[in-house]
């Protein structure tokens, strides 16, 4: 099967707890992407490489979050869930209620029959590149897009009513849960399990892509089309990829509202930039802090080692970037693989699995194993961060045990930067090397 | 030196247990130098080391003998890194004759090819013995680690 994706990505701003994300293809060979969270405490952030070239890489920031593509088909109602954005924020009160944001990259993001994806340079009105945004085949659009649209403003009253109802209702639950000292996944499960059984709110369904994104632009656009917005952004998550319609009603709706507001987008074979918040970047080169402080000052880009070397191949998909960052840190110079939103992002290749693991050279138990270098490495970068007043430094490890490795390593080191989140180790696989 | 190191690693059974190796090994003329968890290094009167890695039952997974090493790849600037890579390509060149000539020619294998064993390599070649694979690498898995040359040895897939 070949997808087709507009290298736009799914966005989720700084507010946006810790996703479990899969992706599944649909019988109609577009693309679902679910994540589910429950931890309201960390930036994150998501981007869909291209997954025609079988990049099919998900970054997310939790070692003890596992992306695992979804086995099987999806059932029926699966496909129509997961053909709207629905945001139910962990955090109780404040209009959030815990759960999980779904979404299928269709029609407008991703799919390969009504929409071709030659690449096109510029820039949007928002300044986002428009390189790689979707083309229309608009013999579909039009005989399929006023159909959705109107199935999407008749559904657009009660599905949203649902949904905020079906929030309130998981909110309330898990709030009583945790309040009780439930744990976070349990009562996370108790809210959904509160709701599993309630009608989804549509009255008509969607019978192909097409008809499903303009249904949920009906959606947008009816009579509670702002509440249905509010619940995208609420909280300052959003989620973008519907396509570049969408994406701008979303972004119109949240600068008008205030509301944190990302739309992101992608090169294609960018993974990276996740683990920082949000920011829309294209695929420029420059660096992230261009300001100099009294210790610390931007020198230059150097450029990484042409190869096919997994670990430069690697580097390049965390951070998107065929280079690295050279600062002047006091009487030190120090090079980062990535410096985006605040962060600093090191990449470490340790094998493509496991089992490759045991032949690291990070593996502890490997004869050239240097723990010393690891710690030097990590605490320049705190440093660095540091005084540079920074988000903090984000470790991508290309395989869990490797993660687990050096997450303990760091909390062991550096106790007082693990627990405040200062410093984190995320497992980033390396698909496809 | 080289044809020194394939005996060894022929030498060694991979159905070995760790006892086993422990005890058979220094009637070889290696000694033990260096014990980290799964890991038991031994080395020879002239200096060379060979590194073995156990599973968690005690059974060898593979066993690593370097050859040539340069540890601060980290250090290296622009055309630098690649000079040094290209010497060590040289040197795997080189190594690669002198195996042949023992064993014969090999099965080289290179990235993005799917590599044997999970091994992580630049460039390798493989051997089939009889219930092993022995297999010359120029390896350089990050930038913060060392490019080495080796000769490993592990049971066959």
């Amino acid at each position: 099967m070949t997808w087709r994706h507009a290298g736009r990505s799914l966005a989720i701003s700084e507010a946006m707890p810790h996703p479990r994300i899969a992706a599944t293809p649909l019988p109609d060979d577009s693309l679902c992407l679910r994540a589910e969270f429950d931890r309201p405490d960390e930036p994150v952030r998501v981007i869909v490489p291209n997954p025609s070239d079988g990049m099919m890489s998900y970054a997310a920031p939790d070692p003890q979050i596992a992306v695992t593509p979804l086995g099987g088909t999806l059932s029926a109602d699966e496909i129509e869930f997961a053909s709207r954005i629905l945001l139910q924020p962990v955090t109780a009160g404040a209009g959030g209620a815990g759960g999980y944001i779904s979404s299928t990259f269709t029609p407008l993001g991703l799919q390969n029959r009504a929409f071709s994806t030659d690449v096109r340079g510029g820039f949007d009105a928002y300044g986002n590149s428009t390189a790689n945004m979707p083309q229309f085949d608009l013999g579909t659009v039009l005989t399929q897009g006023p159909i959705g649209l109107v199935k999407g403003t008749i559904n657009s009253v009660p599905s949203t009513l649902m949904g905020l109802a079906n929030g309130i209702t998981q909110g309330a639950v898990i709030q009583g849960e945790l309040e009780a000292g439930v744990d976070v996944r349990t009562a996370l499960a108790d809210g959904r399990q509160a709701t599993a059984g309630w009608w989804s709110g549509q009255v008509f369904a969607y019978d192909n892509p097409v008809q499903r994104g303009f249904g949920f632009l009906g959606e947008l656009a009816g009579p509670v089309g702002e509440l249905k917005a509010l619940s995208l952004v609420r909280d300052g998550i959003v989620a973008a990829d519907l396509g570049a319609t969408l994406d701008r009603m979303a972004y119109s709706f949240g600068t008008r509202t205030g509301t944190i507001l990302s739309v992101t987008e992608s090169a294609p074979t960018v993974v990276g930039e996740a683990m920082g918040g949000a920011r829309s970047v294209g695929n420029v080169a420059r660096p992230a802090v261009t300001e100099s402080t009294a210790q610390a000052e931007f020198l230059f880009n150097r450029n990484l080692p042409t190869g096919d070397n997994p670990w430069i191949r690697y580097q390049q998909l965390v951070t998107g970037k065929s280079y690295e960052e050279v600062w002047q840190l006091n009487a030190n110079k120090v090079a980062l693989d990535g410096l985006d939103s605040g962060y600093v992002t090191e990449a470490k290749w340790v094998g493509k699995n496991d089992n490759a693991w045991a032949s690291s050279p990070y593996n502890p138990d490997h004869e050239f194993y240097d723990e010393s270098k690891i710690l030097n490495q990590a605490q320049t970068q705190i440093d660095f961060s540091k005084t540079t007043n920074g988000e903090g430094v984000r470790f991508a490890i290309s395989s869990p045990a490797g993660q687990q490795h050096f997450f303990s390593l760091f909390a062991e080191n550096f106790p007082e930067e693990i627990n405040s989140g200062f410093l984190n180790v995320f497992h980033v696989p390396g698909d496809g090397m | 030196m080289i044809d020194e190191v394939v005996q060894v690693l022929r030498n060694t059974d991979v159905r070995w247990s760790m006892d086993d190796v422990l005890a058979k090994l220094p009637s070889s003329g290696l000694q033990l130098a260096q014990s980290s968890g799964k890991r038991r290094t031994f080395e020879s009167a002239d200096g060379q080391r060979y590194s073995f890695y156990f599973s968690e039952a005690g059974q060898i997974r593979f066993a690593e003998a370097t050859l040539e090493v340069f540890r601060d790849a980290d250090t290296l600037k622009g055309d630098d890194y690649q000079k040094t890579l290209d010497e060590f390509a040289e040197k795997y060149e080189l190594a690669l004759k002198d195996v042949e000539a023992l064993l014969g020619g090999g099965r080289e294998v290179q990235p993005p090819a799917e590599m044997p064993h999970d091994r992580d390599a630049l460039r390798l070649a493989l051997w089939e013995l009889d219930v092993a694979d022995l297999m010359l690498e120029l390896k350089h898995e990050d930038r913060n680690v060392p490019i080495r040359l080796v000769l490993t040895l592990a049971p066959s897939a």
